[in-house]
């Protein structure tokens, strides 16, 4: 017996199972009722209450029926879509994400998940922006931190190479970092950190059937977990970003200060910053912190396939993020160059 | 300490079986062309994406000074030393890595290492030694080979963005400041990452547990801290190498 | 209650190719059929989770197939189902996790919440589980948990795929006991798919026989059984006749994490 005894021995056994009562067996003996559906009323309009079925003579199979059913699956098909004249509407993103077929792409996803915005229950985004607030706080700061130290390190000696002034290193520096490196590197921290987590997260409760349970418990998957996921994730992207760029800012500061003895008034000019990089780093933050969500749980929720389809899907995840946030770096990086260029 | 354990275990394991010579050959065939010419598309993809935010990055400096020459040098610079290999190595991370975790966590939870094992097979020669060389491989030529394309990228990019013809990028770029010592630290780091990435993801994916939220967590665990060492590991060799 | 008209679904190849099938309300069903005869996606499809090929489903009169999310949403408010593969939710406790879709779908005091949870856990013989993780469960627990998750809104329509896979045998006659007590009790639609046939025919007031993705018969139990066809047969005499090797309910459930991954690792 592999159930705990304390379970068995509680169970209430209910009234021993009987035999069919006699008045409800009559009613329906066995047979399909003939012609046309019953009336039932039919809202969605879609639904053929007018084409009639062909009667189908009892269940039982006659032998010589079975060549029938040995239809081509094309044929097959054919047949269903003339004579059933059932219209299938696209379903409504999110309440029935195609299970089967990967019909909508991310933007579809991206799409429901705004959608959805609208419905989610109140609490979730602050649950949500704890977790990945949390999870990813330090690995953030870790990695700007390091990354700050060696580029002030690289750009001071390649800049003693050409001419022995450093006076221009730490404005260059803060101007890249407010404008690119912050909002780069901070998303592409997150999408290998949160991008993988949610879709490991997802794809999991995909392949062990638990999105369809939340589907039947009158909970919408994209509301209960990509909605809440991506605002949060709008949300503290740009504050990492700024904690983040605050660590880089340190680490290279302390750099120019201990290599090559750039004194903090010096380094800390934040003369080269104009409007336009301000609004370029943003801009990116924001754009990265709703594409890496959307592009993780796009493929979470069209995971497939047991284990090695979540690990599939995390992979996909953490490449899509990442293409994502190197591509919309690029575009916005050049559209605020050509716009700013032009205004200026 | 166990993270760094496990890597070293993993990588001992695979420099006996080559020394050895008892790595399985086909295995690793299939892995170089599954593991490395398959995700060659995305690496490159990135990379000339990646040449163009240099350009974009270094337009303010270059424009500043009125010095369109030094355009060429500014990209190469941060493409052959820092940025290419680093954004290479994350993108195979987290496309050749997971993938690795991804499979040998499946094998794990679903038992067939110890199915191997029960033939008769060493997973270190079968599974372990053909990852890792596969692995390394892909890094240190996905990285040269990335360099070139993200080169190709900033100068397309400067033409279009800034109107500098690319022989005036071209010649930026060999003007003297830039040198094969510059490739060399670039192709020293993809060494040094794809060990990183071949030893994180190979310990993740045999230690997997757990069904399919399992494999789901070690291929999160793996490429975070495969993230984390690449930038580590970066920091240490600039650092140590000293601009050389 | 649950009217189906010439459903087809195909995942590639076809899985269910025109199935007609009739549940009358108030009853209990049974669905059997071979391996891959397509029950759990025929399940699915009524249950509103997958969206078929072409065809009609009616479940309380209300066409299912393209309706709209609201809609969709409301007509699948009135469905409880349990699943093949169990899917508890992980990160919920055994209480919270039989109260998710309570607290979904109707706006009840808190106390009364607790009362129906225990209620229904009671009645899978788990009481005073409610705190416990669902990750220390057996998997023989889990699935009872499943089942009162479906039935603790009260659904009038519950689909239970598997309820008695992976019971020991006290379990196994508990659950089908308990499958008629909640006919009565909820005076709900039972739909139910078990590889335990003879366990299935003791409570069921009728069957419907899939073969190949088509309804072969559906009728009271000695119709089916007298069914002439070769795959009703086969189906039924293998599966009944102790002697003709081992029953299907002793072979593996459809195996849901499909074929090995590519890479061939083994020779």
């Amino acid at each position: 017996m592999t159930d705990d005894p304390k379970g068995t021995t509680h169970w209430s056994a209910g009234p021993l199972p009987q035999a069919p009562e006699p008045e409800m067996g009559g009613s329906a003996a066995g047979s399909f009722p003939a012609g046309p559906a019953p009336t039932g009323s039919s809202p969605s309009g879609s639904s053929p209450s007018g084409s009639s079925v062909p009667l189908r003579e009892g269940f039982s199979e006659r032998p010589e029926e079975r060549s029938q059913r040995a239809l081509a699956s094309s044929e097959i098909a054919r047949s269903a879509t003339l004579d059933s004249q059932v219209t299938i509407a696209d379903p409504m993103p999110g309440f029935v994400l195609p299970a089967d077929e990967a019909r909508g792409g991310p933007l579809h996803t991206l799409a429901a998940a705004l959608y959805a915005t609208t419905r989610m229950e109140p609490g979730a985004v602050a649950e949500q922006m704890n977790q990945l607030g949390i999870r990813s706080l330090g690995f953030v700061c870790l990695v700007l931190g390091f990354v700050g130290g060696i580029l002030v390190y690289q750009a001071g000696i390649q800049a003693l190479r050409i001419v022995p002034d450093t006076s221009t290193i730490g404005p260059a520096y803060i101007e890249i970092l407010v404008r690119d490196l912050a909002a780069s590197l901070t998303a592409l921290m997150l999408a290998t950190r949160v991008g993988a987590g949610i879709a490991a997260e997802i794809g999991s409760m995909k392949v062990t059937d638990q999105l369809d349970a939340l589907r039947l418990s009158s909970a919408d998957p994209v509301v209960h977990l990509v909605a809440p996921r991506l605002v949060a994730s709008v949300l503290v992207t740009p504050l990492l970003t700024i904690l983040g760029g605050a660590v880089a800012l340190l680490t290279g500061t302390l750099t120019g200060l201990w290599v090559f003895d750039i004194s903090l008034h010096t380094f800390l000019d934040a003369r080269y910053v104009d409007a336009a990089d301000l609004c370029a780093g943003l801009l990116k933050s924001v754009a990265f912190g709703l594409a890496i969500p959307v592009m993780s749980a796009h493929a979470g929720l069209y995971t497939s396939g047991g284990s090695q389809g979540v690990g599939n899907a995390t992979t996909r995840a953490v490449v899509g993020s990442s293409l994502a946030v190197i591509v919309l770096g690029f575009v916005i990086g050049a559209l605020v160059e050509v716009l700013a260029g032009g205004a200026g | 300490m166990e993270f760094v354990g496990g890597i070293a275990v993993v990588l001992l394991q695979a420099l006996r079986a080559t020394l050895r010579r008892s790595l399985d050959v086909e295995q690793l065939r299939e892995g170089l062309i599954r593991l490395g010419l398959h995700s060659l598309p995305v690496v490159f993809g990135t990379a000339l994406f990646v040449g163009g935010i240099m350009v974009i990055q270094s337009a303010p400096l270059m424009t500043r000074y009125g010095a369109h020459s030094l355009l060429g040098w500014g990209a190469g610079f941060g493409i052959l030393r820092e940025i290419g290999p680093i954004l290479t190595g994350l993108m195979i991370s987290g496309r050749v890595g997971s993938n690795n975790t991804a499979e040998l966590g499946t094998l794990q939870v679903t038992e067939q290492i110890n199915g191997l094992r029960a033939l008769a097979i060493d997973p270190a020669d079968y599974l372990v030694a053909p990852r890792v060389l596969s692995i390394l491989v892909t890094t240190v030529v996905g990285t040269l080979l990335s360099m070139a394309v993200a080169l190709v990228g900033a100068a397309l990019t400067g033409q279009a963005l800034l109107g500098v013809h690319p022989i005036t990028f071209w010649n930026g770029l060999t003007g003297g400041m830039l040198s094969w010592g510059d490739v060399a630290h670039g192709m020293v780091k993809a060494f040094v990452f794809g060990l990183v990435i071949a030893g994180t993801s190979t310990a993740y994916g045999l230690r997997a547990k757990g069904g399919a939220p399992g494999v789901g967590r070690a291929v999160n665990e793996s490429v975070v801290l495969s993230a984390v060492a690449i930038f580590v590991t970066d920091a240490l060799i600039s650092f140590a190498s000293r601009g050389n | 209650m649950i009217q189906v008209r010439r459903l087809y679904k195909s995942f590639g190849e076809p899985v269910l190719r025109g199935v007609e099938l009739n549940v009358p309300p108030g009853r209990l069903v049974g669905l059997v059929g071979a391996p891959a005869s397509g029950k759990s996606v025929l399940l699915r499809v009524i249950a509103g989770l997958l969206e078929p090929d072409a065809g009609s489903v009616k479940v309380r009169g209300q066409e299912l197939v393209g309706l709209g999310y609201a809609r969709r949403a409301r007509l699948m408010a009135s469905i409880g189902m349990a699943f093949q593969n169990i899917a508890l939710f992980d990160h919920l406790t055994v209480g919270e996790n039989v109260a998710f879709p309570l607290r979904r779908r109707e706006k009840l005091a808190e106390a009364e919440v607790q009362e129906r949870v225990a209620f229904e856990l009671a009645a899978v013989g788990l009481s005073g589980f409610e705190e416990r993780a669902v990750q220390g469960l057996s998997g023989g627990q889990k699935r009872r948990v499943g089942i009162a998750r479906a039935a603790v809104t009260r659904p009038p329509v519950l689909l239970y795929d598997e309820p008695a896979a992976g019971l020991d045998p006290v379990s196994t006659s508990r659950m089908f006991s308990l499958l008629v007590e909640q006919k009565r009790r909820l005076g709900s639609t039972l739909l139910v798919v078990s590889s335990d046939l003879d366990r299935l025919f003791e409570v069921t007031d009728e069957v419907i026989l899939l073969h190949a993705g088509r309804v072969l018969c559906q009728g009271p139990l000695e119709r089916v059984l007298a069914n002439p066809h070769p795959a009703a047969r086969e189906f039924l005499e293998g599966v009944r006749a102790p002697s003709v090797g081992p029953s299907p309910s002793l072979l593996p459930a459809a195996d849901r994490d499909g074929p090995l991954p590519p890479g061939a690792f083994f020779p």
